[in-house]
């Protein structure tokens, strides 16, 4: 009798540790995710294929374009608000773009950077030579609490497997979201990029 | 010599009722038998209802969109040419609202490659890649933005060539095929795949 209850007990506690090892086992998805280096706004992060620094983040109700000539493009609307980061990029052995720019917000969603041209994560960008300027999001404006902004080379997904990335982390608590959202000018002007 | 005879216990329990271990056996290879059976059939899940038929303006949710069409004319000019360029022919255009209701940016193509046209008179199938001249998000009076963020509800416009030689369109049956982010057979890492057929309207053409 007492041989049985052992061999039970054993046997459901080996059980238990597969399963527990099953469900602690990472998914193929998170095996094979970028290689993120994490950094906060006014910290450079780097990473294997480029250096990256948040120098600052708006919120507006519409974004207008400059020219770099003093030319402002008409108002661009937005079904939520705009986010615009501004940032300081830089390859480091070839030339690439950082097109797979998104927010990521504290509900999992994720934001692909605006299609507008003229950004920088539209921006060819060679070795040692940083490009300063805007990257452009459209969210909800209940969504920005606790959003981070999680740079790539490629906005396929699939093309990141296992490569370089920053998770920077936007200091964007609860209450500065809502400041930003309540505060958010009717339009925001943002200039092109331009190399430093 | 003689031959000892089988005791009486033994006879009778050879010819008794059925021993426990073979009704078990013969109730588990029935069932295993059933299920074989079934399984390539659908297995014992229950059966898909039937696609519902939806009318202009009703909601229909997938796991990636929800459209609702408001709006479908037909025009012998090109109503939305890109870069100034009008194309000659006979254009189908649709008008929806849609809602991204996934976690991740998707385009106005991503929606269109799950939209199946058939127009009458003469139930024409328009083919969903080569007959679509343009789609893009209706905003700010410009058609240069094709991303659907989640949780953002825009004006989507898809336009269709009308095939030559068929006759001019009065109505459309519109098939909206899911699509769900899961592993599929190419690849164990997630991607969008094709779904169920979610709901078929049935639209009639305006001029």
């Amino acid at each position: 009798m007492r041989r049985a209850i052992v061999g039970l007990l054993t046997g459901a506690l080996l059980l238990a540790g597969i399963v527990g090892v099953r469900r602690a086992t990472p998914g193929v998805d998170e095996v094979y995710a970028p290689i993120a280096r994490p950094g906060e706004v006014g910290e450079q992060v780097n990473t294997t294929a480029f250096q990256i620094r948040v120098d600052r983040v708006q919120v507006g109700r519409t974004v207008r374009i400059s020219d770099g000539y003093g030319l402002v493009g008409p108002p661009k609307t937005t079904a939520g608000v705009w986010v615009v980061v501004s940032a300081t990029v830089a390859a480091t052995t070839g030339a690439l773009q950082v097109q797979g720019a998104r927010l990521r917000t504290a509900d999992g969603a994720e934001y692909l950077a605006s299609s507008i041209s003229g950004t920088l994560d539209k921006t060819d960008l060679q070795p040692g030579i940083p490009a300063y300027g805007p990257i452009l999001f459209e969210i909800p404006p209940g969504r920005l609490a606790g959003a981070v902004l999680s740079v790539t080379t490629h906005a396929v997904k699939a093309l990141d497997h296992l490569g370089p990335a920053a998770d920077i982390d936007l200091g964007l608590s609860g209450v500065y979201a809502k400041r930003l959202v309540d505060h958010a000018p009717q339009s925001l002007t943002v200039g092109k990029v331009r190399e430093l | 010599m003689t031959t000892p005879e089988p005791s009486p216990g033994r006879t009778e329990s050879r010819r008794g009722p059925l021993r426990p271990w073979i009704a078990i056996t013969a109730v588990v290879f029935t069932l295993a038998t059933v299920l074989a059976l079934a399984w390539p059939a659908g297995g014992l899940r229950e059966a898909k209802p039937d696609i519902p038929h939806r009318r202009l303006g009703e909601t229909t949710t997938g796991h990636r969109f929800a459209i609702n069409p408001h709006k479908v004319s037909y025009a012998t000019k090109d109503p939305a040419p890109a870069y100034g360029d009008a194309k000659d022919g006979r254009f189908l255009t649709i008008e929806f609202e849609v809602e991204n209701v996934s976690d991740q940016t998707a385009t106005v193509n991503d929606l269109a490659f799950r939209l199946y046209l058939a127009v009458s008179p003469g139930s024409t199938v328009i083919d969903r890649f080569k007959d679509k001249t343009a789609g893009f998000v209706i905003r700010d009076g410009r058609y240069d933005r094709e991303q659907l963020q989640p949780g953002l509800p825009e004006r989507v416009m898809i336009v269709y060539t009308v095939p030559a030689g068929r006759p001019d369109p009065t109505s459309l049956t519109l098939s909206f095929e899911d699509q769900e982010y899961t592993s599929g057979f190419q690849s164990e890492l997630s991607e969008w795949y094709p779904g169920d057929m979610l709901a078929i309207y049935d639209l009639e053409v305006g001029r």
